[in-house]
C-alpha cells in the first residue's frame, strides 16, 4: 500500500463550549478523489477548513506529503480552493483572476503568465472568458474559472467546498461529469465537500460519511451504500426501511411476527432488541413462492408513480404502524399487474439485510 | 482501502495547536495595535484628563466630589440640565413623526418628486447648526419679519431652541427611517391583503413593528444631538441655560476648567445611555428580515400620494424657507430698514479679524480631516475584520472605534485641552495648531465612518482573503487591488461624511483653535456674539455652499464609478 498524501491525526475542533470535530482521524492517498459527506454541521467543512488551514484544529495533527502541517498557516500551505461562493475577485476579469496568484510570484515572465492562463481556461472549457467580469458569467462558468484560479499554481491538493451547492440541477450534473473528468486527467488528490449523497456517490473515490464531528464510515460508494456500517450511514446515504426487530438466534431475527435470516455483525445476543435496515429496491417480488426464503405476505397499501420506478407502500397484517417501503421497476409492476389492494408475497434476501443497535432516534 | 486509522491506544495528554503566524498576521497584528495607541492618544487619554481634571482643584489636588457636590448645589446649573432633557425630549417627539411620515411618503408611496424631495430634507445635513437659529432670528427675532406671528412672545429660549433643532435633527432621523422602511418583506402585504387586513390594521400590524428598531434608534439619535449640540443654543438660546452652553461659559468665560471638566461628565452620561440603549436596539434589528424576503412594492394610491405630497411640500418648502432666510439676510444692507442687496456682508475682515482666512483654514481643515480620516478609518476597519485570531487586540480596537459616537464634541474638545496642554505632555507642541484640529475631527466622527465601512467590507465575499492565501498572495496586496477598487463608492461616501462635518462642526473645535487657525464655523459664533448678525449668515451660507458643491461633486463621482465600473459590478 502507497504512503498516504494526507494523515489526519485525532483532531479536535472546538468553538467555544462546541465542539465541531470529535478525534477526527483519515488518510487520503495520492490521486485521490474524496468526499466528506454529511448534513450541515457535522463537522465536513470544518474539517476541510483545518486541512486548509484557514480554521487551525484545537488539537491534533496533519501531515502533508510526508510533513507536518498543523501549525502552518494557510498561505504556507500547498493546496487549491474553490468555494460555494465562488469568491471570484469581481472587479478583476477573468484572466487576471485566474492569473492573480501567478503574477505574485517572481522570475514569470508575462508571456508564461498568458499561455498559463490560456491552458487553464482551455482546461476548464472556457476558453473565449478571458476579458469577461465575473458578473457577465453565469453561475457554473463562474465556478469553472474558480477551479482553473484554485489550479493556477498547480497545487497537490485541490479542496472543493460545496462547488455545485449554489447551481441548478442540470449544470450541477454537468459539471459534477467534468469536475471529475478533469480529475482523472489531473490526477491531483482532491478533497470536495457535500451534502448531496448522489455527488458523493456519483464522484467520489471514496466518501467519508461524517455525523456530529465524527466519522461514521469510510469507503467506497459501493460499500457506503451497500455495507453502511451505521444506522446513520444506512439513513444518510439512499433510503432505507428501518424495522425493529428481536434477535432470536445466532443469524436470525423476529419482526412483526416473522423470523428472518440475516447476517449478524452486532454481537449483544439473544433477545436484544435491534433495527433492522433493509432498502426498498433490495425488496424482491419476482418468483417469490412459499417457499422462499425470509418471504411472507403483504398487502399493497399505496403506490407512487416515481417515473422509471414505483415506490410502493406494504402493509403486513400485525406489522404495526412502520409501513414496508419497495421500489419496484415499471417492468415489474407491469408483470404483476401490481395494484394498491393486491396481496402480494414479498421476500427480503439475507444478504441484503443490515442489523444495527437500536437507536433511540429510530424505530 | 478503508482505513480509519485506528486511534492510539492510551491517551497522551492533548497539545493544543497554536498556528504560526506568517508576515500578513505580524503586520495586521502590529496594524491593529497602532490603531490602538492612535485611539488611545486621541480619545481614551484626553478622556481620561477630563475625567481626573473633575475630582482636582484649580491647583490641581484630588478633592473628590467636591466639584460634583458643588454643581449639584448651584441651581443655576442643575436647571440646565432639565434645560436639556426638556428640549432634547420634545425635538424627539416633534421631529419622529414629520420624519415617520416625510420617509412614508418617499419609501412607501408612488408620490411624484421623491428625489427632489430627498434632495430637500437633506439640506440641513450641509449646513452648521447655527444657520437654523440665525434664520429664526431673522424670522421671528426682535425684528423679525414674522415676529407678530408669536403674539408678543419671544423666539429666544426654549421654544427658538426646538424650533431650530427640529431643522437641524430632521435629515438624521429621516434616513435612519427611510432605512427602515426600506427593509419590508413585500410577502407580509400579501398575505395581510390576503387576508382581507384593513389599510389601517395593515399599517399598524405590519408597516409600524416592522419599522419598529428604526423609530426607537431615530429617536435615540435625535435626542443626542439636541443634548450635546452647542451651536443653536448659543445663538437664539437667550437666557434659557443647557449643558452645552454651560459647558462653555464655565471654560471659555470663567476659566474655571474643574467645573467645566464636570459639566462635560454631566453631558457624557446622557450621551452614553442613549448611545448604549440605541446599539442594543439596533443588534435587535438584524435578525428582522431573512434572506428570503421579498422587496415591497408600493402600489400607487391617488388619494394618499397627494396627501403626502402635500406634507412633503410643507415640510421641503420649511426647510428651503428656513435656508432661503439666511441666504437673503447676508444679502440685505442693513436688516430691516434697508434691504437693498449688497455684498458687505461677505467682507468678512470688516466683522472679525479673522477675515476670509477663517474660511480657507475651514476648507484646509476639512480636507486634511477627510484624507487622513478615510485612510485611518478604512484601514482600522479592514484590519478589524480581517485580522485573524488576536480576539482580544480587535475587541479593544473595535470598542474604541465605536467609543467617539457617545462622546459630544464639547466634551471631546474640552478633553483635549486637558490633556494636550497639560505640562509635560510630550505632545503638547500640537496645542492650537491646524494638526490638533484635525485629530480631532478624524475621532469626533470617527464611529460612523467606521460603520460605513464596516458595512461595506461586510457585503464582500468572506473567502477572498482565504483564496488570497492559498494562491500565495498578500492580504494586502489583495486589499489594494480588490477590496478598495470594490468599496469606493464606500470610501467616497467616508470621505464626503468627514469633510461635510469637519466644515460645519463647531462644538469640537470651538475650544482647540487659536488666532491664525480659527474656523470658518467659529467665526460665525463670534460675529454673531458682536452683533453683525448679517455678516454670520453671509459665513453660514459660505459653508453650506462649500458643503453642496462637495456634495455635488460626490454624486457625479459616484455616478462615474458606477458607470466606468458597470461592467462588473451590475449583477
Amino acid at each position: 500500500m502507497t504512503a498516504p498524501y494526507l494523515r489526519i491525526e485525532r483532531l479536535v475542533k472546538q468553538f467555544g463550549a462546541f465542539t465541531a470535530l470529535k478525534d477526527v482521524s483519515l488518510e487520503i492517498f495520492p490521486g485521490e478523489f474524496v468526499c466528506f459527506l454529511g448534513p450541515s454541521g457535522c463537522g465536513k467543512t470544518t474539517l476541510l477548513r483545518a486541512i486548509a488551514g484557514l480554521d487551525i484544529q484545537t488539537s491534533g495533527r496533519i501531515f502533508q506529503s510526508g510533513k507536518e502541517i498543523s501549525t502552518l498557516p494557510a498561505s504556507k500551505r500547498d493546496f487549491g480552493i474553490v468555494f460555494q461562493s465562488y469568491a471570484l475577485f469581481p472587479n478583476l476579469s477573468v484572466e487576471a483572476n485566474v492569473a492573480y496568484g501567478l503574477v505574485s510570484r517572481g522570475g514569470v515572465s508575462k508571456v508564461e503568465v498568458k499561455s498559463r492562463v490560456a491552458d487553464l481556461l482551455r482546461l476548464v472549457g472556457m476558453p473565449e472568458a478571458a476579458r469577461k467580469y465575473p458578473a457577465q458569467l453565469s453561475g457554473g462558468q463562474q465556478q469553472r474559472v474558480a477551479l482553473a484560479r484554485a489550479l493556477a499554481l498547480s497545487p497537490g491538493l485541490l479542496l472543493l467546498d460545496e462547488p455545485l451547492s449554489a447551481l441548478d440541477a442540470r449544470v450541477r450534473a454537468h459539471l459534477r461529469g467534468e469536475i471529475r473528468h478533469l480529475h482523472q486527467r489531473l490526477k491531483v488528490t482532491t478533497i470536495m465537500v457535500t451534502h448531496d449523497q448522489e455527488e458523493a456517490l456519483t464522484m467520489a473515490d471514496r466518501i467519508v460519511v461524517m455525523n456530529q464531528g465524527v466519522i461514521e464510515q469510510v469507503g467506497t460508494p459501493t460499500e457506503v451504500y451497500r455495507q453502511p456500517t451505521s444506522a446513520f450511514v444506512a439513513d444518510f446515504v439512499g433510503t432505507t426501511n428501518f424495522l425493529p426487530a428481536v434477535i432470536t438466534g445466532p443469524s436470525q431475527v423476529r419482526y412483526a411476527g416473522i423470523d428472518l435470516d440475516c447476517e449478524l455483525d452486532v454481537r449483544p445476543g439473544v433477545g436484544h432488541d435491534v433495527t433492522l435496515a433493509v432498502r426498498p429496491e433490495d425488496i424482491v417480488v419476482r418468483g417469490v413462492a412459499a417457499g422462499t426464503p425470509n418471504s411472507f405476505a403483504t398487502r399493497v397499501a399505496d403506490i407512487e408513480f416515481l417515473g422509471s420506478f414505483c415506490r410502493v407502500e406494504l402493509a403486513l397484517d400485525n406489522g404495526g404502524a412502520t409501513p414496508l417501503l419497495a421500489d419496484f421497476s415499471i417492468n415489474v409492476v407491469r408483470d404483476l399487474s401490481i395494484s394498491e389492494g393486491m396481496d402480494l408475497r414479498i421476500a427480503m434476501p439475507p444478504e441484503r439485510l443490515r442489523v444495527f443497535p437500536r437507536a433511540p432516534q429510530l424505530p | 482501502m478503508t482505513t480509519v486509522a485506528a486511534a492510539a491506544a492510551a491517551t497522551p495528554p492533548v497539545l493544543v495547536i497554536r498556528r504560526r503566524l506568517d508576515r500578513d498576521d505580524i503586520l495586521m497584528r502590529g496594524g491593529l495595535v497602532l490603531l490602538i495607541v492612535w485611539m488611545g492618544v486621541t480619545l481614551v487619554l484626553p478622556l481620561w484628563a477630563l475625567l481626573s481634571k473633575s475630582f482636582r482643584n484649580q491647583n490641581g489636588e484630588f478633592v473628590g466630589l467636591a466639584n460634583y457636590l458643588q454643581y449639584f448645589a448651584t441651581p443655576a446649573l442643575v436647571d440646565s440640565v432639565w434645560n436639556s432633557l426638556f428640549v432634547s425630549i420634545v425635538t424627539t417627539l416633534i421631529v419622529l413623526p414629520l420624519a415617520f411620515v416625510y420617509a412614508y411618503a418617499l419609501q412607501r408611496s408612488c408620490m411624484r418628486f421623491k428625489g427632489l424631495f430627498t434632495a430637500l430634507a437633506l439640506i440641513p445635513i450641509l449646513a452648521p447648526s447655527l444657520l437654523p437659529a440665525i434664520s429664526l432670528v431673522y424670522l421671528f427675532g426682535n425684528q423679525g419679519i414674522l415676529k407678530s406671528l408669536l403674539f408678543g412672545g419671544s423666539i429666544y429660549g426654549a421654544g427658538g431652541i426646538i424650533v431650530a433643532q427640529v431643522f437641524y435633527c430632521f435629515p438624521h432621523a429621516l434616513m435612519i427611517l427611510v432605512a427602515a422602511l426600506s427593509m419590508a418583506d413585500g410577502r407580509l402585504y400579501e398575505a395581510a391583503d390576503a387576508l382581507g387586513a384593513s389599510k389601517t390594521r395593515v399599517f399598524f400590524t405590519v408597516t409600524l413593528p416592522g419599522a419598529k428598531y428604526g423609530v426607537i434608534s431615530a429617536g435615540f439619535v435625535i435626542f443626542t444631538l439636541v443634548v450635546t449640540d452647542f451651536g443653536i443654543a448659543k445663538v437664539i438660546g437667550g437666557r434659557f441655560n443647557v449643558l452645552a452652553t454651560d459647558i462653555f461659559k464655565q471654560v471659555i468665560g470663567q476659566q474655571n476648567f474643574e467645573m467645566g471638566a464636570v459639566v462635560g461628565f454631566v453631558l457624557l452620561i446622557p450621551a452614553v445611555v442613549a448611545f448604549a440603549a440605541n446599539r442594543i436596539t439596533e443588534r435587535k434589528q438584524v435578525a428582522l428580515l431573512s434572506a428570503r424576503a421579498v422587496p415591497h412594492e408600493p402600489r400607487p394610491a391617488p388619494a394618499r400620494d397627494w396627501l403626502l405630497l402635500m406634507f412633503c411640500a410643507v415640510v421641503g418648502g420649511l426647510i428651503l424657507g428656513v435656508l432661503a432666510m439666511s441666504v437673503w439676510a447676508s444679502f440685505v444692507t442693513r436688516w430691516p430698514y434697508n434691504l437693498a442687496m449688497t455684498l458687505n456682508n461677505y467682507a468678512f475682515s470688516e466683522f472679525d479679524s479673522s477675515g476670509w482666512s477663517a474660511y480657507w483654514t475651514s476648507l484646509e481643515l476639512a480636507g486634511w480631516t477627510a484624507a487622513i480620516g478615510t485612510v485611518v478609518v478604512f484601514l482600522g476597519a479592514w484590519l478589524l475584520e480581517k485580522t485573524r485570531g488576536f480576539a482580544w487586540g480587535r475587541g479593544i480596537a473595535q470598542f474604541m472605534a465605536m467609543l467617539p459616537m457617545a462622546v459630544p464634541g464639547l466634551v471631546l474638545g474640552l478633553a483635549y485641552i486637558f490633556f494636550f496642554n497639560a505640562r509635560g505632555n510630550p505632545l503638547g507642541f500640537l496645542y492650537a495648531t491646524m494638526a490638533i484640529l484635525v485629530i480631532n475631527s478624524v475621532t469626533h466622527f470617527y464611529t460612523v465612518s467606521h460603520l460605513t465601512a464596516t458595512t461595506a467590507l461586510k457585503q464582500l465575499d468572506g473567502e477572498f482573503e482565504s483564496v488570497s492565501a492559498s494562491l500565495k498572495v498578500s492580504l494586502f496586496r489583495t486589499m489594494a487591488r480588490v477590496t478598495v477598487p470594490v468599496c469606493l463608492p464606500a470610501v467616497l461616501d467616508v470621505s464626503i461624511y468627514l469633510f461635510v462635518n469637519a466644515m460645519t462642526t463647531v462644538s469640537a473645535v470651538i475650544f482647540l483653535y487659536s488666532t491664525e487657525t480659527k474656523p470658518a464655523a467659529v467665526t460665525i459664533v463670534n460675529m454673531d456674539e458682536a452683533g453683525f448678525t448679517a455678516a454670520a449668515a453671509a459665513m453660514a451660507v459660505c459653508i453650506v455652499a462649500t458643503s453642496a458643491a462637495v456634495k455635488i461633486v460626490h454624486l457625479m463621482l459616484t455616478r462615474r464609478i458606477e458607470r466606468t465600473t458597470q461592467a462588473w459590478r451590475k449583477r
